[in-house]
């Protein structure tokens, strides 16, 4: 039942919400909804659940439950999250169509079919890049996606295909699988923007919506790297010398990835390229646990894929967060950030603390055991590697943040509580403060102005608050015409006041202002109204520093993820399942040797080859895995 | 006799040979949509009633969307790269090919199930060497389908969910096409570099922008003795 309402919350979920106006709060209220219930629904995902479908059942396991629960958890709080740092009206029908994918191919009882439908999840891709504009320099990624659908859309099929292991005409089916598990693999990288993959991920900033990266590159690839390791660590427990080059190929992407990804983080200057990076390097343990080729590899990458789901998520829902505080994501103008956002900062540590763990703690293992199964003795050092470069681009957002700070930083509102009266206390002072608010002398260049984020500039052009008066207005549109930050930066007391006209024209507008004795005789409401808008940072900064928490619940193990992780798939149990098909029997040939238990044969006589010696039948053979049934 | 499996292969590739050599977008979603709907008939034993019904539905829905997507008129397309006739004959041969091989044995399925899956892959190559979104993206709806009864031939796994999920496979791959060739977003246009043009003037030229590429579009031999100099690259 539970997996019914799942289904239909995601599938409900994502029509009405593309149906629903892009600027109306139906769309809004819709995607928060369906994915409250998916939530929900996915809470009560079982080991024991089921639906039927025609002939065939969808059977839920604890693992399919708590990544589907922590999938849409982190996509209800980045929707959170974008309620205050911009809303994109595709990003919730696109996750919850992901959503009903990745549910379908997790609780799939047919190989087939769960890899179909893992390859169905990804096309929801395509609804968050953005479509650009002829002409402009600017990149577009509309080619890269369909073709990253389409590679995926092949490579999953065809690996439905090869594992039902048709009894092929060639004895063994080594090149299927060596070209299949290439394919997956490659699949895998395009699709999680693995070096040399990485442009496109690299570039989501500008060609995708909002929060597309927690999609297209948390998700969808951790969704996918789930069923590839499922698939793999059980189909090709044979070796070959093909097979051995492929896995080759598979670890130099992997390691290029995590040491290529973690630099590029270290030194690009643009947060959306940072967390991009950070993720792209991350997502090179999912094509290691893909090159292990063991089910031994399996249980750590079906953890680390939790966490990874949890605090990537949670990292994009923080550069979101920073980039609406501060109206900039270049790291330049984020100097002095934590000073300004310690929540924000807190939760920065907690999602590195998430990525690292230390000594003892599940993921910690889990990435450590990892790389010693995919790597060989000499390179197990990617594992120092890889903690080293995260701590060095971690290390160095928060050394950012406490420089002195940028004009951007100083004059946002940051996160510290303002009540609604003293709100309007500084709106009734600001008024005051006109004349030298608008003088040339407080304000600066009007280069912040240029800067300003979209979302800052259409907040700019709407109505202002009630909370301010006409007075406010006048002073605040003077202000804007001058650069807005830097004029609030010398005025602290118009800082409060402007940042609130500036408030994203997405957010949902507060009652009228009342005027003062108005005021006096309601208190509470139009005080709470301004109070809960004046402190919007706050608020996104509690969201985040919640998303945080739970990927470092995770990362110790916390919610049973470690036992989780154990149970697996059904896609465990059908690929392992799946017999190696029956060898053909070789063409009869002369027998070398007599039969010692025959009576001598006269000269010249002899028994027709190999019509005298009984043919063993053969009998399917259990490809390997393990023997305790641990994976269901 | 002649039997449905034989009818519904043939036409499956009939379809995509319509959708991958069509010039215009309304004939790429014909084709597409008698492609789909022919391909569940290439299957023994055939699929239920309601299989083939939800199958169908699927086939319009992708056919509407990509319909719906180029209806404006502003997006047309080159058509096939290396000419109608010779895709004709690569997908006759590929079918052929399909007919003869015999890469599992004993076959699970039915045999043009396979020849029509190897035609569409073979068909699909072409324009996903290309840069042009929609022919990208109808190649790999097509190739998608090819593999599908690939898959019916050689592991007959047709079961309910199966067709389900390749519905919603090849709903998703046609959806994602119609909605990468849509018309650009109007609210991105502030980004473009408008040389001193008036955003107008530049908005709307990029909501009728054709997608295809100019410089990908050759000059006629009348333009040539007319002598329209070729654009610049």
């Amino acid at each position: 039942m539970s997996l019914l309402v799942f289904l239909v919350a995601c599938g409900a979920g994502a029509l009405l919400g593309l149906a629903a106006r892009p600027d109306g709060w139906f769309g809004k209220l819709v995607g928060i909804g369906c994915l409250l219930v998916a939530f929900v629904a996915a809470l009560l995902i079982r080991s024991g659940t089921s639906l039927t479908v025609g002939d065939m059942a969808l059977v839920g396991s604890a693992y399919s439950g708590l990544f589907l629960a922590c999938a849409t958890a982190s996509g209800l709080l980045i929707c959170v999250v974008a309620l205050a740092a911009g809303w994109s009206y595709e990003f919730a029908p696109a996750a919850l169509a992901s959503f009903a994918g990745l549910a379908v191919a997790l609780t799939a009882t047919d190989s087939g079919v769960a890899l179909a439908a893992g390859a169905a999840a990804t096309t929801a891709g395509a609804l968050v890049i953005a479509k650009g504009v002829p002409r402009n320099e600017a990149p577009d990624g509309r080619l890269a996606e369909i073709r990253t659908i389409g590679l995926v859309a092949v490579a999953f099929m065809f690996a439905g295909i090869a594992v039902a292991r048709p009894p092929w005409s060639n004895p063994g089916d080594s090149p299927v699988l060596v070209l299949t598990f290439l394919g997956v693999a490659v699949a895998l990288a395009v699709r999680s923007g693995a070096v040399p993959f990485h442009v496109p991920a690299a570039h989501l900033g500008r060609t995708a919506r909002v929060f597309a990266p927690a999609l297209l590159l948390v998700w969808i690839p951790a969704g996918l790297g789930l069923l590839a390791v499922s698939w793999s660590a059980t189909v090709f427990g044979n070796h070959n010398e093909w097979l051995s080059n492929a896995v080759v190929i598979v670890q130099l992407i992997a390691i290029a990835t995590i040491v290529l990804g973690g630099l590029a983080a270290l030194v690009h200057d643009e947060l959306e390229e940072v967390v991009a990076y950070s993720i792209v390097a991350d997502a090179g343990f999912v094509l290691l646990a893909l090159a292990a080729r063991t089910d031994a590899a399996a249980e750590p990458a079906r953890l680390w894929l939790l966490v990874f789901v949890a605090a990537k998520a949670g990292l994009v829902a923080w550069a979101a967060a920073v980039s609406h505080a501060f109206g900039t994501s270049n790291l330049a103008g984020l100097r002095g950030w934590l000073r300004r956002t310690p929540l924000l900062g807190l939760a920065l540590v907690a999602i590195a603390v998430a990525t690292l763990g230390w000594p003892g703690s599940a993921v910690y293992e889990a990435r450590s055991t990892i790389i010693r199964l995919a790597l060989p003795g000499s390179l197990q050092l990617l594992f120092l590697a890889s903690i080293v470069l995260t701590i060095a681009y971690g290390g160095r957002l928060l050394l950012l943040g406490v420089l002195e700070p940028a004009a951007d930083v100083a004059a946002a509102r940051g996160e510290r509580p303002h009540w609604g009266y003293a709100a309007a206390g500084a709106a009734e002072a600001t008024a005051d403060l006109d004349p030298a608010a608008g003088s040339p002398a407080a304000a600066e260049p009007a280069d912040t102005t240029a800067e300003a984020t979209p979302a800052t500039r259409s907040g700019a052009d709407a109505t202002l608050p009630g909370v301010a008066a006409v007075g406010l207005e006048k002073g605040a549109a003077t202000t804007r015409r001058h650069g807005s930050r830097a004029a609030a930066a010398a005025n602290p007391t118009l800082a409060v006041a402007v940042a609130a006209a500036s408030e994203p024209a997405s957010t949902p507008e507060p009652e009228p202002a009342p005027d003062a004795p108005r005021k006096e005789s309601s208190p509470w409401g139009p005080r709470l109204a301004a109070t809960w808008r004046f402190n919007r940072t706050l608020e996104v900064s509690l969201v985040v520093v919640a998303a945080a928490t739970l990927a470092a619940i995770l990362a110790f193990g916390g919610f049973n993820a470690r036992a989780a992780s154990q149970s697996g798939i059904p896609l465990d149990k059908a690929a392992h399942a799946t017999p190696t098909p029956t060898p053909v029997p070789p063409p009869p040939g002369p027998t070398p040797t007599p039969q010692p238990t025959l009576a001598p044969f006269p000269s010249g006589s002899a028994l027709p080859s190999g019509s005298a010696a009984p043919t063993p039948v053969p009998t399917p053979i259990k490809t390997s895995g393990p023997a305790n049934g641990d994976t269901g | 006799m002649i039997q449905l499996t034989m009818v519904g292969a043939v036409a499956a590739v009939i379809g995509g040979i319509v959708a991958v050599t069509g010039r215009d977008s309304r004939l790429v979603a014909a084709g597409l949509f008698l492609a789909m709907v022919a391909a569940p008939l290439v299957s023994s034993p055939e699929p239920t009633y309601t299989a083939l019904v939800f199958r169908g539905l699927g086939a319009l829905l992708a056919a509407y969307l990509l319909w719906a997507a180029t209806r404006n008129g502003s997006i047309s397309s080159e058509g096939s790269a290396i000419g109608v006739p010779a895709e004709i004959v690569a997908a006759a041969a590929a079918f052929c090919v399909g007919w003869y091989v015999v890469p599992v044995k004993p076959l699970a399925g039915p045999l043009a199930a396979q020849a029509a899956g190897i035609a569409l892959v073979v068909l699909a190559l072409g324009p996903l060497a290309g840069r042009n979104i929609l022919r990208g993206g109808v190649a790999i709806a097509v190739i998608a389908l090819g593999i599908s009864l690939l898959m019916e031939a050689w592991t007959a796994s047709a079961s309910s969910l199966d067709q389900i999920v390749t519905t919603a496979v090849m709903v998703g791959i046609v959806g994602a096409t119609g909605l990468l060739i849509s018309p650009t977003d109007v609210d991105l246009a502030d980004d473009v570099e408008t040389d001193g043009l008036a955003d107008e003037e530049v908005g709307g030229q990029a909501v009728s922008e054709p997608d295809t590429e100019p410089e990908a579009l050759p000059l006629t031999g009348r333009a040539r003795r007319l002598g329209v100099r070729e654009p610049r690259r």
